[in-house]
């Protein structure tokens, strides 16, 4: 793995995840769950990275969308840290890195940090912000698995066997 | 531990701007720097939107467009009549002495980011259209919430189904009007609460801003009474609202300045 070119692509690919999480994930909305293209972003790349570089992309994806909604912005990079850090480990402790992991890590922690961050974030409503993780959860997962594959090729990280 | 401590301090520094009605320099950085990308793929998606939905709808398009076009030139008819009457409004205002309070200069803004779980909007004016903390955005439907941070070319509002957000609000049905203080509870329900336990609201009834504040005017709908209940051990009673506005069907919100 080159390192310098995973970093530049990295940092390209938060500010793009940035910029459409900005403009058009509320237009895209399911069932009033919005895709969390940074969140997609933060796991895939910790999926291709080690763990301590894995934790630099969870706090710059969690920067970015504090700073985007404006609100709540140690409880996004704690969360998005904890969900990078996680997917990186996982491939450090032998898990197979392909995009069916991809899709079902990105899912697990769609749904660990968004209750991680429900009770982080104190939310009122807990009932409809368990639906809406739940909705996002899926929606990120099937991200995962189109995004997976161009962002091996764009940083150059080779994929594991199925 | 370092990124831990980062995470804090950057924290504090988007809240003590947020408590002084702006943006952390760094909030405002990235929103900047992001800018020209959701302005772009926004602009995509809704071209894409809108030829897919004007595709799909054309025959029922063309019978609104007609049926609009006639409620126009009736409406047309009207607004001399209308204009007359709000100057008629406003010189007695003035000469009563009383606050110009619908006579608000309006501000268009575009909802440019919708974040549904920290009912929070993002509008796309701030201060070079000289939106301030605090003034309401409204919708023709009623009140969408009150701007709680301002850029220098965006502002985020903070929607009334917020649990942060406290207004006071009236029922205007009766005479006196059952008045009392209004709070978010979930996405879809508000709640109101009464000093009185013997206040007479009960279902259905109108909802609007009390206009107890300089800032946001009197009589913007809220919302509806879903159900009523007295507290009368708490000396209250307790009002259940369902919102007025949809903010998820929003495009374009009015601030009033």
């Amino acid at each position: 793995m080159n390192n310098s070119r995973f970093i530049f692509v990295s940092v390209i690919l938060l500010w793009v995840a940035g910029g459409l999480q900005q403009g058009i994930a509320f237009k895209l909305s399911v069932f009033g769950a919005q895709p969390d293209y940074i969140f997609v972003l933060a796991c895939l790349l910790g999926l291709l990275t080690d763990v301590r570089t894995a934790l630099f992309i969870g706090f710059a994806a969690g920067l970015i969308e504090g700073a985007i909604i404006g609100t709540d912005m140690w409880q996004f990079i704690l969360t998005r840290m904890l969900a990078s850090g996680i997917c990186a480990f996982l491939v450090e402790s032998r898990f197979q890195r392909n995009y069916g992991t991809a899709a079902v890590v990105t899912l697990a922690c769609t749904l660990i940090c968004g209750i991680a961050f429900m009770i982080l974030a104190l939310q009122p409503n807990i009932g409809g912000a368990l639906k809406a993780t739940i909705i996002t959860a899926v929606y990120n997962a099937v991200l995962a698995i189109m995004a997976y594959v161009p962002l091996e090729r764009a940083t150059g990280v080779r994929s594991q066997q199925l | 531990m370092a990124l831990v401590a980062a995470a804090i301090i950057l924290s504090i520094f988007q809240k003590n701007a947020r408590g002084n009605g702006g943006i952390s320099f760094i909030d405002q950085g990235i929103r900047l720097a992001c800018s020209p990308i959701a302005s772009v793929s926004s602009n995509l998606v809704g071209g894409v939107q809108t030829f897919f939905t004007g595709a799909i709808h054309s025959s029922h398009l063309q019978d609104e467009n007609l049926r609009l076009k006639r409620e126009l030139a009736n409406l047309s008819m009207y607004a001399d009549t209308e204009k007359r009457l709000q100057r008629e409004v406003d010189t007695l205002r003035v000469e009563m002495g009383l606050d110009k309070t619908y006579g608000r200069e309006k501000v268009v803004a575009n909802i440019s980011g919708y974040f549904p779980q920290q009912n929070r909007i993002t509008l796309d004016v701030g201060r070079n259209k000289g939106i301030k903390e605090g003034m309401p955005a409204v919708c023709a439907h009623g009140l969408v919430g009150k701007v709680q941070t301002v850029g220098v070319n965006d502002c985020q509002v903070l929607l009334v189904t917020s649990a942060a957000m406290q207004l006071g609000a009236i029922a205007p049905k009766y005479n006196p009007p059952a008045a009392g203080l209004l709070y978010g509870e979930n996405s879809s329900t508000l709640v109101m609460k009464f000093l009185s336990p013997d206040v007479p609201v009960t279902s259905g009834d109108i909802i609007t801003t009390s206009g107890f504040s300089t800032q946001i005017p009197r009589g913007i709908v809220i919302g509806r009474v879903l159900s009523a209940e007295s507290l009368p051990e708490l000396g209250s009673s307790r009002a259940r609202i369902f919102p007025a506005v949809n903010v998820g069907d929003l495009s374009v919100v009015v601030i009033l300045k």
